[in-house]
């Protein structure tokens, strides 16, 4: 039984598309940030190198 | 069959909304017609990969392609003969799991239609029945050529129809979900917002399909959002599509309903009955069952399914039917984890069973209308109907005459302990309520067959067989 979707349908699902995929990309930022200081962490000082 | 076989269809009065095509009936089969304007569509389907994919996964009913060449119709393009569901059920019928399953299996078909470049158009619960114990899509036009970019466009319906009445009974009450019944397009977003408590506010998923809705819809006209959305499918991608299928799921699966008890849910398991009334009434059934082989039966006022169970093991399709939510949802998982493919739990309420809706009366059937049984079986249920419902045995009888040519009845008499506990408070004005009573009420409608005293039990079962 096809419905009327109507404007404001398509704005929600822009909307959420773009607030997961913000969620998304801050998770994926902060996954770097976490990957960049434990590879700094692991590294030798350089007196010892 | 004459070649103009098909110019006695009987369109079915439902079928009507969609020009894609419509379900007829012609010499007592069901069919359905796709037209041209959905050809290329339904060529997609079958040739893509799709039909194969659903069919495989037991999510799409099946169908064959009939000889259409004695079409009268030139708008048709292909006649379809679909697999018969025994008994249609609509949304408001449902447990809460049997919404909730039908909604993830809507889910799961829209993934893998956008797998094969398609999408569904339409998310309506009336397009999804229970066929050998699963929630199933019969509509097989619901699908067209997925465009990229584009925003589905049955979200809002999804919303509808799942979510909302989900959501209604997760946080609230289950008594919401029979909104679907004065709202045959879905429960709307603004109202179900408007019923859902506060603490929803917190729960992303509720608070971006069912609240946001409505705060947009406050705030901005449908001119200045249609504004906003000047190319819909220039901004939606496909990953976008899957992010909000992904949404629509984890929400659905995180709600929940699990009361730990009702007036009726563990009625089965108490020791008011000895275990020889029990066994003795078992039997019986069987043996009624036996003498007659239904197709199918309705267990009304089945409680949680223990003898509906009975009829189901005897390869019998079986409405087993309850007013009391909690009873069938127990029966509805108890048949999921067994995989019972016989029975079919549904919300009844005999005093107001589901009346016929939408246009002209004509798009959806009322309990009556979706029969006759085979046989009815009616166990330790009139004297609900008639002390606690004030309904005389006449109008039962007449009810059941309607329902079914063949009746299994269990009399329960005044001096049993459960009618005492009926009358302890209130008057007793049933001064018909007897055996006497029952039976020559009843014999105005049906011939007593058998008749059998269950053990240690003032009980009496009845086979009754209708003489008009």
């Amino acid at each position: 039984m096809y419905q009327d979707p109507g404007a404001l349908s398509y704005l929600i699902q822009l909307l959420i598309a773009g607030f997961l995929a913000t969620v998304f990309w801050c998770k994926w930022v902060r996954q770097k940030i976490i990957q960049f200081f434990r590879r700094k962490k692991n590294q030798p000082p350089d007196d010892e190198q | 069959m004459t070649n103009n076989k098909f110019h006695l269809l009987e369109k079915l009065g439902g079928s009507f909304r969609d020009p894609s095509g419509f379900m007829f009936k012609c010499q007592g089969e069901l069919f359905r017609q796709v037209n041209w304007l959905s050809r290329d569509d339904y060529d997609l389907l079958m040739n893509s990969g799709l039909y194969a994919k659903l069919i495989d996964a037991g999510l799409l009913i099946p169908h064959a392609e009939v000889n259409s060449s004695y079409l009268q119709d030139k708008i048709a393009y292909k006649i379809l003969k679909p697999i018969l569901i025994p008994f249609v059920s609509y949304p408001y019928e449902w447990s809460f799991s049997q919404l909730k399953d039908a909604a993830l299996t809507t889910l799961k078909i829209q993934r893998h239609a956008l797998d094969y470049g398609m999408s569904l158009k339409d998310a309506s619960g009336f397009n999804v029945q229970f066929w050998q114990g699963k929630p199933i899509l019969i509509d097989t036009l619901s699908f067209e050529r997925y465009r990229k970019g584009m925003p589905w466009v049955a979200y809002r319906q999804f919303c509808q129809f799942f979510l909302a009445p989900l959501a209604l009974i997760s946080y609230n009450n289950f008594s919401l979900s029979r909104l679907l019944l004065s709202s045959i397009d879905g429960i709307p977003l603004d109202l179900a917002s408007d019923l859902l408590p506060w603490r929803t506010w917190y729960k992303l998923g509720i608070f971006l399909n069912l609240h946001l809705p409505k705060l947009m819809h406050r705030w901005l006209s449908e001119n200045s959002i249609a504004a906003y959305i000047r190319n819909p499918e220039k901004r939606f991608s496909e990953n976008s599509f899957q992010g909000l299928l992904d949404n629509l799921q984890g929400t659905i699966e995180n709600l929940k309903w699990s009361p730990k008890s009702s007036r009726w849910s563990d009625y089965a398991a108490s020791d008011l009955h000895s275990p020889a009334y029990g066994d003795h009434k078992k039997n019986t059934l069987k043996k009624f069952l036996d003498m007659v082989r239904p197709l199918s039966v309705w267990d009304l006022g089945a409680g949680t399914g223990v003898y509906s169970r009975m009829c189901a093991s005897q390869g019998i399709f079986t409405v087993s039917g309850d007013a009391d939510p909690l009873c069938v949802e127990r029966n509805y998982l108890e048949c999921k984890d067994s995989l019972e493919k016989n029975i079919l739990p549904l919300l009844i309420d005999l005093t107001n069973p589901s009346p016929a809706l939408g246009w002209m009366n004509l798009e959806r059937f009322s309990l009556i209308e979706r029969g006759p049984a085979d046989m009815i079986v009616a166990l330790a249920l009139v004297h609900h109907l008639s002390i606690s419902n004030n309904l005389p045995f006449d109008k039962i009888a007449g009810f059941l005459h309607r329902c079914s040519q063949r009746v299994v009845i269990e009399f329960v008499p005044k001096h049993d302990p459960q009618v005492q506990k009926l009358l302890s408070c209130r008057e007793d004005i049933f001064t018909d309520y007897n055996q006497i009573g029952f039976e020559r009420e009843f014999s105005s409608f049906f011939k007593i067959i058998e008749s059998v005293q269950l053990d240690d039990s003032p009980r009496i079962l009845y086979f009754m067989e209708a003489i008009r």
